[in-house]
């Protein structure tokens, strides 16, 4: 846990972080503390940081690196002056989504729940949506891994009720 | 476009072999989902809603807590086709924020939009008359490509053909007289007269369309007809004794509320519109004196209009006075007197309102008692669903005061320096009227603009 302290006169601090499945990651405080998880556990407890490894129970160690990225990136999206151009928090944006599988997108929404981050929430939530947007149920259903539960009779009832507003405008 | 329901269910693709075992992602906390669902379209939401079981009650929560989080917001000032080339205009408009532009051929979608008319708005959706077809529809403004078809309302009325002349801006209005066997027809400046008054809706159709009634006053004897959602033909309320009518509301679980002749008061069950609404209430009142009086000795001065609106429970009646012709210092006139001697351009001195009362319905005592002070609460009325907004906190409007639009309309069109221009705010507290934004109430606007619930999208 000495590793950092020795390197440089600027000393950031770092706290280690443990994922799901044991792995450590090394993280400056303030990107840590981005975190409302991570920064509870420290609340009262301010001498414990030097030595102590915060456990990530719900947070797997692939998923990682890019959240830590993305803490990183936004933080310094917000603090700079005068503000980043819109473009380049797009594209940004658009590059931490590419290759994400749904199924990548999806853990990785459990991670940021259970970090309690509303940025990286509010951002992973809105690009499920956009994935889900104008698609059929049984797409959002093999999206969400979800089964059926409903009669045949009881979906035809469903759709049937909700039938009005796909008419579109040029009925007549 | 938005594609069709069958077009979404023949390509199914399957996204992955394996899916995650369906209880990892039922622990999301229902705020993950409500944070997804809120980025969705409403037909989306809709769509979502035959995922499973869980997924129909988790759209329904949605859908139940945006109309619970809605229903005490203030209306917008809706703006037909506003004019592109007044920019101070503009720029006025957008500084009151709650103003809705919309360009109603886009909603509308037809070329020829003098087809249409907008009768006014109910629960969020505006209702169209297309009156080459005497046919009436629901848009919302704000959810694309969704219009509610109603039924045509010619049998309603006993019309064979309402036709416009272009240049005159007239209707041309044939009725077919049964028992004589006679085409008669009749000339209209406007289709409110002679058609459609007012109508309202018994719900916002996205809480469950199914259950949708409308309801409308209509015709020259301005009587009450209804019909439900799916209904081939509009049916008149054939018990309501006291037209003609001058306002209806619906609250209150489906309840019909309607005010007649002599300020009585009507109420109707609309049994969630799927059956012949029962009339549950009559009530004959007498005109409140004090406003009798004040239009008895202001004859030819002034004329009244007159809304029902609840308001936390109470069944409210708002007497609204237009002075007739009224000049630059708020002062009403005679009409002999804008054209003198001296002049030969008579002065421009349009109608104008002034002054409000209200009076809130004693169902013990069956009268109408004079109510001071709205409190906390706001009104919102014209050519809409009469509403009231209450709340404690400071939310954007003024408190105990009525916000109106202009709905005179018989003489909304009769000049081109004004007509739709009557709209302002009234203190109840120092009996003043205020403009809504800075030149608000000072030009001609047309279609006029009208007041509209926030929708749930």
């Amino acid at each position: 846990m000495a590793s950092s302290s020795s390197s440089s006169s600027t000393q950031v601090k770092k706290i280690t972080l443990k994922a799901a499945d044991g792995k450590h990651f090394e993280v400056e405080e303030p990107v840590a503390m981005e975190m409302e998880t991570v920064k509870s556990f420290f609340v009262g407890n301010e001498d414990a940081m030097k030595d102590m490894v915060v456990p990530l129970l719900n947070v797997s160690s692939e998923h990682m690196p890019a959240i830590l990225d993305f803490y990183r990136n936004h933080s310094e999206f917000r603090k700079r002056t005068p503000p980043p151009p819109a473009e380049e928090v797009k594209a940004f944006n658009e590059a931490f989504l590419e290759n994400k599988s749904d199924e990548q997108l999806m853990e990785m929404i459990m991670a940021a729940n259970f970090l309690n981050t509303k940025e990286l929430l509010n951002f992973l939530t809105e690009a499920a949506a956009n994935r889900i947007k104008n698609k059929s149920v049984e797409y959002v259903r093999a999206f969400f891994g979800i089964e059926n539960d409903f009669t045949p009779e009881e979906e035809a009832r469903i759709r049937a009720e909700n039938e009005w507003a796909f008419d579109g405008l040029d009925e007549d | 476009m938005v594609c069709s329901w069958s077009d979404k269910c023949r390509n199914i693709k399957r996204m992955r072999k394996s899916s995650p075992p369906s209880s990892f992602w039922s622990e999301l906390q229902y705020s993950i989902w409500e944070s997804i669902f809120q980025r969705l379209s409403f037909q989306d939401v809709l769509t979502v809603q035959s995922v499973s079981t869980h997924w129909l009650s988790l759209s329904k929560t949605l859908i139940s807590s945006k109309s619970h989080a809605q229903s005490n917001q203030i209306p917008w000032l809706l703006m037909l086709n506003p004019p592109d080339d007044d920019q101070e205009h503009k720029q006025e408009i957008q500084d009151y924020k709650r103003v809705l532009e919309i360009d109603y051929k886009r909603h509308a979608v037809e070329e020829d939009h003098s087809r249409y008319t907008c009768i006014g708005s109910s629960h969020g959706w505006l209702i169209f008359l297309d009156h080459k077809a005497s046919r009436p529809f629901l848009v919302n403004p704000f959810i694309k490509q969704v219009k509610i078809q109603l039924p045509c309302l010619n049998s309603l009325l006993g019309i064979l053909q309402i036709e416009k002349n272009i240049q005159l801006g007239e209707y041309f209005i044939n009725y077919y007289n049964k028992s004589r066997n006679l085409v008669l027809v009749c000339y209209a400046t406007h289709l409110r007269q002679s058609v459609l008054h007012k109508s309202v809706l018994s719900s916002d159709p996205c809480l469950g369309v199914n259950s949708l009634g409308v309801v409308v006053i209509y015709g020259r004897a301005r009587k009450l007809g209804y019909c439900n959602y799916g209904d081939s033909s509009w049916k008149g309320l054939e018990d309501g004794k006291f037209w003609p009518y001058s306002d209806i509301i619906c609250y209150n679980n489906n309840k019909l509320y309607a005010l007649g002749e002599n300020a009585c008061v009507e109420a109707w069950d609309l049994l969630d519109g799927k059956c012949v609404p029962t009339k549950t209430m009559e009530i004959k009142l007498c005109f409140p004196l004090k406003s009798a009086k004040m239009l008895s000795d202001f004859r030819y001065l002034y004329v009244c209009r007159l809304y029902l609106v609840e308001k936390l429970g109470d069944l409210l009646l708002v007497v609204r006075y237009i002075g007739e012709f009224v000049n630059g210092d708020n002062e009403v006139v005679q009409e002999d007197d804008l054209l003198t001697d001296e002049d030969t351009q008579p002065l421009v001195c349009p109608y104008k309102t002034l002054l409000f009362h209200v009076y809130k319905l004693d169902f013990d005592e069956r009268k109408w008692i004079e109510v001071e002070s709205l409190g906390d609460s706001a009104l919102f009325l014209g050519g809409s669903h009469s509403v009231s907004v209450c709340s404690s906190v400071d939310s954007g409007y003024k408190k105990n005061s009525i916000y109106f639009t202009d709905d005179y309309w018989d003489r909304m069109e009769e000049d081109y320096l004004y007509g739709g221009h009557d709209m302002g705010v009234f203190s109840l507290e120092d009996q003043s009227v205020g403009p809504i934004y800075q030149s608000s109430g000072s030009m001609k606007i047309q279609p006029p603009p009208c007041w509209v619930a926030p929708s749930l999208w």
